[in-house]
């Protein structure tokens, strides 16, 4: 099965989450090949899961301030500050005949692509059930997967450089918690991909892409124009509306 | 009538919160977390569930009804990965303490 690859674009946070669900649309109509796109979020953003709550997830005040928009995913996982310039986004939208039916096992193997990926550029990496990737035990990727009406999305970020005050700044962790030793806790826990690398972000999403392409068969395309009108559509009728957003 | 929440965070999974209003009964409850469950409406199935519950004694039927919900996930074909339903009842016993 051929794979259309999407290269990296920014976007804001309502339309990149409506690009998804386009896909994913025209996927299931045969209207478009599976894709793995590759994507930026401009302004910086947060996503929440599905099942959690915006208001006690996110400061909403210190976003307005920052000028980072929100956005509520359809699949589930933790709350993501998405850095417009430190960190790489992916989505793998197909057929779920095309992955283990074992959702466990589904997200290891696209992990593994991922893994794949970061060896390519030098970096020993490692799965970590449920939905992570680690370099050094440290967290380097989250991921988060969906089905629905036989289309498997999968979605997930890559840590290109992290700042991890302006994450708990935008994030609403009680002000006890965000103290120094918690600050530095995380920073134990967390890594990206500079830190291990000089790999500029081009070349690191160069080494991804030949990771996705590896076994598969991919052509480099972009969203069509009835995908761009439907996002359209999906960030007006869902993604930017406050009744998606505070759905819990 | 009274609210509360508790939040439980499963060793080697996910993190779950409920908020409860309830009087003797449970009258009203959101689970929230950072956990997975396919096909995810089947959250509301789960919550729609336990509204109702009378809450006295409920210490001693929290396995029952833990038992119950697994039961709506199997009929929903649904699964729960990162926290289980006894985690859900742990986090409902404390928030309606």
């Amino acid at each position: 099965m051929r794979y259309r690859l999407i290269r990296q674009r920014s976007f804001p946070a309502a339309m990149n989450m409506a690009l998804d669900e386009a896909i994913a649309e025209s996927v299931k109509a045969g209207r478009s090949l599976p894709t793995i796109r590759f994507y930026g979020w401009e302004p910086s953003a947060i996503s929440i899961g599905y099942f959690q709550s915006l208001e006690n997830e996110v400061d909403l005040e210190a976003c307005r301030k920052a000028g980072v928009e929100w956005v509520r995913r359809r699949t589930g996982g933790g709350a993501v500050y998405h850095d417009a310039s430190g960190e790489i986004t992916y989505s793998i939208i197909g057929p779920e005949e095309h992955f283990p039916r074992d959702i466990l096992k589904s997200y290891e193997q696209v992990c593994g692509i991922l893994i794949r990926g970061l060896e390519r550029l030098g970096m020993a990496a490692r799965f970590s059930p449920i939905n992570d990737v680690l370099v050094d035990g440290k967290k380097i990727s989250g991921n988060a997967q969906t089905r629905r009406h036989g289309i498997l999305l999968q979605h997930g970020t890559l840590l290109y450089a992290v700042d991890v005050k302006r994450m708990f700044a935008l994030l609403k962790v009680s002000k006890e918690k965000i103290s120094d030793k918690l600050i530095q806790s995380v920073k134990k826990r967390v890594t990206s991909i500079s830190q291990h690398t000089a790999a500029s972000k081009e070349e690191v999403l160069r080494a991804l892409e030949a990771a996705f392409g590896d076994g598969r068969d991919t052509e480099i395309g972009d969203y069509t124009a009835e995908e761009l009108a439907r996002a359209g559509e999906l960030v007006k009728e869902k993604y930017a509306t406050r009744s998606w957003n505070a759905l819990r | 009538m009274r609210t509360g929440y508790a939040v439980r965070k499963v060793a080697g999974g996910k993190m779950v919160r409920v908020d409860a209003v309830f009087g003797l009964n449970l009258e009203d409850l959101t689970i929230t977390g950072d956990f997975f469950l396919h096909p995810e409406e089947t959250l509301r199935a789960l919550e729609h569930h336990l509204i109702g519950t009378p809450l006295d004694g409920l210490k001693n039927r929290d396995r029952i009804i833990a038992r119950e919900l697994d039961g709506i996930l199997r009929k929903n074909n649904a699964l729960l990965i990162g926290i289980a339903p006894q985690d859900i009842l742990d986090a409902l016993l404390e928030a309606t303490r």
